[in-house]
């Protein structure tokens, strides 16, 4: 994959190059899916989502200075597309439209346990307000600084620290994670727990 | 204190300096709530990282890839949207599952080879298409090749055809045709970039330019039954990628 800047392929696609909105999309149709599959919870309506991202950045790409970074910009249009299309949908809950009848994993650790976790999770995803939602996705999943979530979600980064603890909270009650009221946070054992950096885990 | 909800995402992060820490620190001493919370926090955020990146489907970028070369050829674009998927899927089995009078018998007179089959309002009581958002059509085969030249040639024919007698279809297939034409819908659904009003008029197998493909003929309605425009997708038969489109406004 080319190196180049994603402003300096927009500014060749402004200028008429196809292949730099070729190599545009390739960069970063995984994320944008991604952002837009965990948003949604549904495979059809994250295609959707996804296409209605690019095609508004396509639309809107002239309006695009190079202010923010493209990624930045690419993913404040990426969840707008995914707020417009969940409100389309509200009509029929979320839960309803989860494939209920996944086959339940059966219970043998290794890979069939994570694919259970992760359905188990994504549920429990779509039960927490779209706003922390986002930040969660935006900052747990896609690893993206919080300035960075503040910047595409358009609220200052203190807001996007409080998103982000309550839809947390939010996530781990939906999950169903009992409390057991231990004066202080402890690591728990798990693998594929993010480390914090050192010095900073709570003591 | 009250509860520094900003310092606690930050100290599940382990993105705190030592002063904040240490001032979190002593909040979580005495605020049970806190502590609780802090909990649910890092149980959340492992929970997160189980999330694993999925691939992006095949073929879901087709409609974007199509509105660049249209717009790189500078040629009006269709409304905006796209057939809902299972609305897609759902209309492809309703076509599978009509059957009555065979395809021939349907596509037995007009011009072009295979002309768009009509019905007056009395013989659409008896065939009447499903009410689903696309009309079903057979799978038309034709021994012809395409080029934009004729592509236009056909949205005008069909054009003309949709003004005068409003186009009606029934999708009519013996068993044997059934495969081809779902394969052929499902390949020009996943292609084509069609909003739920655009109604399937003609399913064409041809070449394009030499490349085997699959012609869709869909009038483009901004309102439910008033089609306004006709519009052909062409995507290969191989891949499914969109080679050619066409439109034709109905006046």
């Amino acid at each position: 994959m080319s190196g180049e800047r994603d402003e300096d392929l927009v500014r060749r696609c402004l200028e008429g190059d196809r292949s730099a909105f070729g190599v545009l999309f390739e960069r970063h149709e995984r994320r944008v899916y991604n952002l837009s599959l965990r948003m949604t919870g549904r495979e059809e309506d994250a295609r959707d989502a996804t296409q209605d991202a690019f095609l508004t950045a396509l639309r809107k790409l002239s309006s695009f200075r190079g202010e923010a970074a493209f990624t930045t910009w690419l993913h404040r249009v990426t969840v707008n597309a995914c707020y417009d299309l969940l409100r389309k949908r509200s009509r029929a809950p979320l839960l309803d439209r989860l494939p209920d009848h996944e086959p339940e994993p059966p219970p043998t650790p290794d890979h069939a346990d994570q694919v259970g976790l992760s359905l188990d999770v994504q549920r429990a995803l779509l039960q927490v307000p779209e706003d922390y939602r986002v930040a969660m996705i935006l900052h747990d999943v896609q690893d993206l600084p919080y300035e960075q979530v503040a910047a595409i979600v358009g609220v200052p980064v203190g807001t996007v620290k409080s998103r982000l603890h309550r839809g947390r909270v939010a996530l781990a009650r939906a999950l169903g994670v009992p409390v057991a009221g231990r004066p202080g946070p402890e690591r728990r054992e798990r693998p594929g727990a993010p480390e914090p950096s050192d010095g900073t885990r709570p003591t | 204190m009250t509860h520094p909800e900003e310092l606690l995402a930050g100290y599940v992060d382990g993105a705190l300096t030592d002063d904040e820490r240490a001032a979190v620190d002593a909040h979580l001493a005495t605020c049970e709530t806190c502590r609780e919370e802090t909990e649910l926090a890092l149980h959340a955020v492992t929970a997160l990282a189980s999330l694993e990146e999925e691939p992006v489907p095949f073929g879901v970028m087709n409609p974007v890839t199509a509105e660049v070369g249209r717009r790189s050829r500078g040629q009006r674009m269709p409304r905006r949207g796209r057939l809902e998927w299972a609305a897609g899927l759902a209309a492809a089995a309703a076509l599978v599952a009509l059957a009555a009078v065979g395809l021939p018998h349907m596509l037995g007179g007009g011009a072009g080879g295979g002309a768009a089959m009509s019905a007056d309002s009395a013989g659409t009581a008896e065939r009447e298409p499903t009410a689903e958002s696309l009309a079903a059509a057979g799978l038309e085969v034709q021994p012809v090749n395409y080029d934009t030249a004729g592509l236009e040639a056909l949205a005008s024919d069909v054009a003309a055809q949709a003004k005068s007698d409003g186009m009606m279809v029934g999708g009519l297939q013996s068993p044997a045709a059934q495969d081809a034409t779902r394969a052929a819908l499902e390949c020009l659904l996943r292609g084509s970039s069609l909003t739920e009003n655009d109604q399937l008029v003609r399913l064409i197998e041809a070449k394009f330019q030499g490349t085997p493909a699959y012609l869709g003929v869909f009038l483009e309605s901004p309102k439910a039954g008033q089609p306004d425009q006709v519009v052909i997708w062409v995507v290969a038969q191989k891949d499914c990628s969109i080679l050619s489109f066409s439109s034709k406004r109905i006046t």
